[in-house]
């Protein structure tokens, strides 16, 4: 009988990536020398490593959602997330945007229909937290309403059914006041002094702001909030951006050639 | 302003966690070394830190995520953010590891083992070539720790990395860690693994902690970085400089932090290992 034909370079590596996704590695054993241990238990030396990598790289994104779970859910869920959904960037800092989601999925979370929410309130801290630096923008600069405003880099607005707000501060701090997680909280994030920074805003407001970051000229952004809350006033619309100067000039990027 | 050089002296990798201690105390550190990908981010707190030491010591960038082994196409975008980076930064060195970590989409994020095959060989030549392009300056190479080795491998270890450092014009960073580590889990001799190398390829060596693994009927040591260096990994550290001559040397600790003094300490041994160096063949 000939022998088997050796692996080319991209199967070996399709055949160790199942393996690392939960595969029992008996494919790829033939072509592991054993020296005393068996190939299996060498393969699984690399998931467990792969898994708690990525473990790791979540809890450090999610400390909240993490905190809420206990150690072992949070590190059972997060292990799942990491077989199936797994990691689609060479940098860590990139693991976990899907994390939300993949939380609202998981039936035996149905109870705390909120705790997606709360991921989302976290994913966005963390897009605040590495986002480019950029100056703050003169004042002077927003004198035309027919022209976009551009924010700073490091502004998000999240709008969420849930009371995130106190559900995250009740995560990291908890007290023995009361939350009612069923209480919509609309929320805007900043980066100030290098620490992030939250306050809450109204629907109108959070309207405004996401309007403005999709590029949209102040004067549709007011229309936007204005469907949201006719009465609104534009003053009570940029006061908390003025008020943390939160408006910037715009940033350059590059790609490889 | 442009990188302050390495130094042939020892280093240490510099983790988020000391950034607070080395900025407020200033320690006299020969170099530091960071993760590339910690500092991708364009701004924030981090990054900030980072541009702080960055003024007052040289640095090196250590990649973890580039998967030059993987068999598809380098991803342009982490390529481009390396790209910037070093732009921005000019360190005095960049390496990156000899493994892959990324296939059909997927990455793994690990430092993942090749067959020692020519297929491998001229994967890896293309993509450090299209790395080194990319930044328009020579890279080094690290050597990983493995608990596999594959069958099908026609080249040792020493012969890959040796044929890799040839072809394609980079530098190696030698892991005298790994070597060892591997020397145990692969059954051979880390001397033969030293003695291949050609000592003017090497542009620095890496110093870290393993454990053993236990209950799993043979021998296997784990690339931890969690843990002093073991006697044994100082022994083949003494072997490689009598072999190499002095070489800029890390001391690189990854979890389970100690203590900044810890990493100070480890340093002072190394020194005290490299002051001692009496090159066996370097200047042959």
């Amino acid at each position: 009988m000939p022998a088997p034909r050796a692996p080319s370079l991209p199967e070996l590596q399709h055949a160790f990536a199942a393996v690392l996704r939960g595969a029992d590695g008996l494919a790829l054993s033939p072509w592991i020398a054993a020296r005393g241990i068996a190939p299996v238990d060498r393969l699984r030396i690399y998931r467990h490593a792969g898994y708690a990598i990525h473990v790791d790289a979540l809890a450090t994104s999610f400390p909240a959602v993490r905190s809420l779970l206990g150690e072992a859910c949070f590190d059972g869920i997060a292990t799942r997330h990491a077989a199936r959904q797994g990691s689609r960037h060479g940098n860590l800092q990139q693991y976990g945007a899907d994390f939300a989601t993949f939380l609202d999925q998981q039936p035996e979370l149905s109870g705390w229909p909120w705790l997606g929410a709360l991921a989302r309130l976290e994913w966005l801290r963390q897009q605040v937290a590495l986002a480019a630096d950029v100056a703050a923008a003169d004042g002077r600069l927003l004198a035309s309403v027919n022209a976009p405003w551009r924010l700073r880099p490091c502004v998000r607005v999240l709008v969420s059914p849930f009371a995130v707000l106190d559900l995250w501060r009740h995560a990291l701090a908890p007290s023995d006041h009361g939350i009612d997680p069923a209480i919509a909280q609309s929320l805007l994030l900043w980066r100030e002094g290098g620490q992030v920074a939250m306050r809450e805003i109204s629907p109108a407001q959070a309207s405004f702001v996401h309007q403005l970051r999709q590029g949209a000229t102040p004067a549709l952004a007011l229309a936007a909030a204005q469907d949201i809350d006719p009465a609104i006033h534009p003053e009570s619309l940029l006061a908390p951006l003025l008020e943390h100067a939160l408006f910037a000039a715009p940033t350059i990027t590059e790609d490889c050639p | 302003m442009r990188a302050q050089p390495i130094p042939t002296a020892v280093g240490i990798g510099l983790r988020p966690a000391h950034f607070a201690h080395v900025l407020e105390h200033r320690p006299a550190v020969p170099f530091f070394e960071l993760h590339s990908e910690n500092f991708f981010c364009a701004g924030g707190a981090l990054r900030e830190a980072f541009e702080d030491v960055r003024n007052d010591y040289p640095i090196s960038l250590h990649g973890v995520g580039l998967s030059l082994g993987s068999a598809q196409a380098l991803d342009r975008r982490h390529l481009a953010a390396l790209r910037t980076l070093a732009r921005h930064v000019e360190p005095a060195l960049i390496s990156e590891h000899l493994s892959w970590g990324a296939i059909g989409g997927r990455h793994y994020n690990d430092l993942l083992p090749l067959p020692y095959t020519e297929e491998a060989l001229a994967l890896m030549v293309s993509h450090v070539g299209q790395l080194q392009d990319c930044l328009g300056r020579r890279v080094l190479l690290e050597n990983v720790s493995s608990y596999i080795q594959f069958r099908h491998s026609t080249l040792s270890e020493w012969e890959f990395l040796a044929a890799l450092v040839a072809r394609s014009d980079c530098g190696l960073l030698l892991d005298v860690n790994n070597v060892y580590v591997n020397s145990v889990n692969h059954g051979f001799d880390p001397h033969q693994f030293i003695d291949a190398i050609p000592a003017a390829v090497v542009g620095e060596i890496h110093l870290a902690g393993f454990t053993r693994k236990p209950g799993l009927g043979g021998a296997l040591l784990i690339d931890s970085h969690d843990c002093r260096v073991d006697d044994a990994v100082w022994d083949l550290y003494r072997y490689a400089l009598a072999h190499l001559g002095p070489k800029p040397t890390l001391i690189e600790w990854d979890t389970a932090l100690p203590d900044f003094a810890v990493l100070e300490d480890e340093s002072r041994i190394a020194t005290e290992h490299l002051d001692a160096c009496t090159p066996r063949t370097i200047a042959a």
